[in-house]
């Protein structure tokens, strides 16, 4: 399915990572994304940068979600060791039939393939902007360097240098 | 990040040690940093075995290039699927 037609879940981690790297307007090409209010909360919180005003975007929607029906979801799941805001996201997904869930937590991802969601970090959306041509390919690399170099997000040089290595053979391809 | 002579002034202050010293612990950090990320790049290149890579940087650092992998490689294979 194309960017353009997908809903997504999103948690912290993305709005931040790529507002740190100033492009946070990747985020546009999801036809929407849904954020609990504790992601709204926890970005406002952490953000490091005014660059963009991800929470107003036009397809960001924000939904509040019943504590009495998050404790029965986290008991259910067994997800007493995650944070609210993910526990919420995972909570979304399943309630709004959302597939896809935006996070860079790698316990996350385990949990969200295990209950048949796609977890998606903020690389997957510069290298869906890639494949879709929104961004060329120097300018994918460069904003995956800046995840390593300039975002909060924790990430090895050596996954960043693999990362280029898969697309340069995906582009010759092309 | 802040500038680079920043940073080790505001260092050099708040562990109240001499710039010198403070230098040859960044040298050190980053001698080692650039260590570890050339052994896990060998492993996940298929270059040294997970034993070996472990045997020089310990587990820990192992199973987190692992786990990093995996979920990059997911990256790839959703964005990348027509």
């Amino acid at each position: 399915m194309g960017i353009k037609k997908m809903s997504v879940v999103s948690d912290t981690g993305p709005l931040l990572h790529l507002s740190e790297i100033g492009c946070a307007q990747l985020l546009l090409q999801f036809k929407k994304i849904y954020t609990p209010e504790s992601v709204c909360d926890e970005y406002e919180k952490h953000k490091r940068t005014s660059d963009a005003d991800v929470l107003n975007f036009k397809n960001v929607k924000h939904i509040s979600v019943k504590e009495s029906k998050l404790k029965d979801f986290i008991r259910q799941y067994n997800l007493g060791e995650l944070h609210l805001g993910e526990t919420e996201c995972l909570y979304l997904c399943q309630n709004l039939s959302v597939d896809v869930i935006l996070t860079d937590d790698l316990a996350v991802r385990d949990i969200a393939s295990n209950m048949g969601i796609t977890p998606v970090g903020s690389l997957g959306v510069i290298i869906k902007s890639y494949r879709e041509k929104t961004i060329s390919l120097p300018q994918a690399e460069k904003l995956i360097f800046d995840l390593y170099e300039t975002s909060s997000l924790f990430v090895t040089r050596t996954i960043v240098e693999l990362v280029i290595e898969e697309l340069k053979k995906y582009e010759k391809s092309r | 990040m802040e500038n680079t002579l920043t940073v080790i002034e505001d260092l050099t202050r708040e562990m109240n040690k001499p710039e010198s010293e403070v230098i040859s612990m960044a040298f050190q950090t980053g001698i080692k940093q650039l260590w570890r990320e050339h052994i896990l790049g060998k492993f996940l290149r298929g270059e040294i075995t997970r034993n070996e890579a472990i045997e020089s940087v310990g587990i820990d650092w192992v199973e987190l290039a692992e786990r990093q992998h995996k979920a990059t490689m997911e990256d790839l294979s959703w964005a990348l699927k027509k």
